[in-house]
């Protein structure tokens, strides 16, 4: 059963082709870092780890909703990716949509 | 004469009017749009006009609007979303029919764009509008949204006008007045409101409401901009129109901003201290009243009429300038372009740069504490570099913190103090409005005063058949 579920977990994961995205997430400090935070609390989640060099920028924006640009240059499956920052811009919330939050793909890439 | 008369009336009776109606873009998760009134009553000024040729470009995934568009157009050439990839195709389409004559000499071409538009900051000669894709998180730049260029109307203008077809754009989005540069003596060109100025649905929904056969253009936007009571500036393309606009477009742009905690123009304008020149302006507004009012003899009584009264605007022009006065004078104090100086700081294997209001808001320590858990933790001696590196950038900006808040205590609070100016300019809205609403009535009077029948005007020819 375990092996079934896990194996349907692994089909039902989205993959993350390579490129840049335009980010709307929040940035939230966790026991290895600072992490992008996308569609917090809820099935399609996603949570966006950045090298240790990008932290700097995401700093002064700690839990507070964020448009970012990130680049991905690995293929990513699940809900964990890995990223780099181009951009970012702390972004007014709109409390009249709560759920003003996902990733697009704006330009694919080659991964590397 | 009368075969003349019959073939000029034939003529006339074969001439086809032809309609794009694209936009509804850059609307965020929702049933419904802000465009739905509008779209409704273009849906039925085209149910009235079953010879109308048209092509409709909106913006899908909400239900309630996308039900009106289903009910209606049913007359519609092409009826698809507003992505970049049908407002090429549109264009294309109507370039090959106006290449083919297929739409020809005394036909009518009508594009009426109604989407959410950008501040042009160049290279554009017009401006950008939004897409069904995206939302915008920022209403000047449209940040967020997918969008186009209306310069690519241009090829649609030019074949027009050598093709003998009157053509018409009608830009109801913010920053519309941008759009009037696509204007020339075939092309009637209709904005919403100025260049740096939001526009409001309400024009749109009252400009469809308006549209009826046998009104031109012309008369259309007079009767709407009459109607309309909020902070935009509505803009023409007419000799008169641009008449108006050159005496009052600088002169009142000010008066028309006010405070909006999202899409704000007024906090720049006012941290940047622009002066508003108050005074200046009622002199001229003055010297207009005084040349708009005539002296009529009634049975040997000379009676003043006056086509304008600046009583109502001038007051208001005077309330704003008093309370734009005390708001700069305490921005002034609190002098917040200090917030926006930027520190560098550096290590061996990190940088950062942070403003002053990034300092003073972030809590350095927090990051160094996790820092240097992760340091005891890490082993690859990379990214213990990479760590160290980081710490030390973070000690460096906390330092800096702590100096800017001894020498100056009151950065501390400095940003609660903005929001607290920030809430007295709340009322702002109420205030431009008025402004707006008044500057309609003078608007009016100017746009009469310099009308002539003399000179052409497209936006005059351009009658709904």
């Amino acid at each position: 059963m375990a092996k079934f579920l896990a194996t349907l977990i692994l089909l039902i994961s989205k993959s993350y082709a390579c490129g840049i995205y335009e980010v709307k997430g929040v940035p939230r400090l966790v026991k290895n870092g600072i992490h992008i935070f996308v569609n917090e609390n809820s099935l399609s989640a996603i949570d966006i780890q950045v090298p240790i060099p990008d932290e700097a920028k995401l700093s002064p924006y700690l839990n507070q909703p964020i448009l970012a640009s990130i680049m991905i240059k690995m293929k990513n499956k699940g809900q964990l990716i890995q990223g780099t920052i181009l951009e970012t811009d702390s972004r007014p919330a709109n409390p009249l949509d709560p759920k003003d939050t996902g990733m697009k793909i704006i330009s694919k890439a080659d991964c590397q | 004469m009368i075969q003349l008369f019959f073939i000029l009336l034939t003529f006339n009776a074969l001439a086809t009017d032809h309609l794009i109606y694209m936009g509804a873009g850059g609307e965020g998760k929702k049933d419904s749009t802000i465009f739905d009134p509008s779209i409704q009553n273009m849906a039925n000024y085209v149910a009235k006009s079953p010879e109308l040729k048209i092509s409709v470009a909106l913006n899908g995934g909400h239900s309630k609007t996308e039900k009106i568009i289903e009910s209606s157009f049913l007359n519609a050439v092409s009826k698809t979303s507003f992505l970049a990839s049908d407002y090429k195709r549109l264009i294309d389409s109507y370039k090959s029919k106006l290449e083919k004559n297929e739409i020809t000499s005394g036909d009518q071409l009508l594009i009426y764009i109604d989407s959410h538009g950008a501040e042009n900051t160049g290279p554009s000669k017009s401006h950008t509008i939004a897409t069904s894709e995206g939302a915008p998180t920022n209403l000047d730049s449209l940040t967020g949204s997918t969008t186009v260029d209306l310069d690519e109307l241009i090829i649609l203008k030019d074949l027009a006008k050598s093709k003998g077809v009157k053509l018409a754009i009608l830009d109801m989005s913010c920053h519309s007045g941008n759009t009037q540069n696509l204007a020339d003596e075939n092309t009637c060109v209709i904005s919403a409101t100025g260049p740096k100025h939001y526009g409001y649905a309400s024009f749109s929904t009252n400009f469809s409401a308006a549209m009826k056969k046998g009104k031109t253009l012309e008369d259309i936007y007079l009767e709407v901009r009459a109607q309309d009571t909020t902070p935009a500036l509505p803009m023409i393309s007419t000799q008169a129109g641009e008449e108006v606009t050159k005496f009052l477009y600088q002169r009142i742009t000010p008066f028309l901003y006010y405070f909006d905690a999202t899409n704000d123009k007024f906090t720049p304008f006012l941290e940047k201290g622009s002066p508003i020149q108050c005074q200046e302006f009622i002199q001229d507004l003055e010297s207009v009243e005084k040349l708009l009012t005539s002296t009529k003899n009634i049975l040997g009584f000379k009676k003043k009429h006056k086509s304008i009264d600046i009583k109502v605007l001038k007051r208001l022009i005077l309330k704003y300038e008093n309370s734009y006065n005390e708001l700069k004078a305490e921005m002034k104090m609190l002098d917040t372009q200090r917030l926006k100086k930027v520190e560098s700081f550096k290590s061996s294997t990190q940088s950062a740069n942070y403003t002053w209001k990034e300092l003073i808001t972030t809590d350095f320590k927090l990051f160094i504490n996790n820092m240097q858990l992760r340091l005891t933790a890490e082993k690859v001696p990379y990214n213990q570099d990479l760590i160290k590196g980081l710490i030390s950038v973070y000690e460096q900006a906390e330092t800096k913190k702590n100096i800017l808040l001894k020498t100056m205590p009151d950065l501390r609070d400095l940003s609660l103090k903005e929001a607290a100016i920030k809430a007295k300019m709340s009322s702002q809205y109420a205030q431009a409005a008025a402004i707006g609403t008044e500057e309609r009535k003078l608007y009016s009077a100017l746009y009469k005063s310099y009308q002539s029948s003399l000179t052409p005007n497209p936006c005059r020819d351009f009658k709904l058949r």
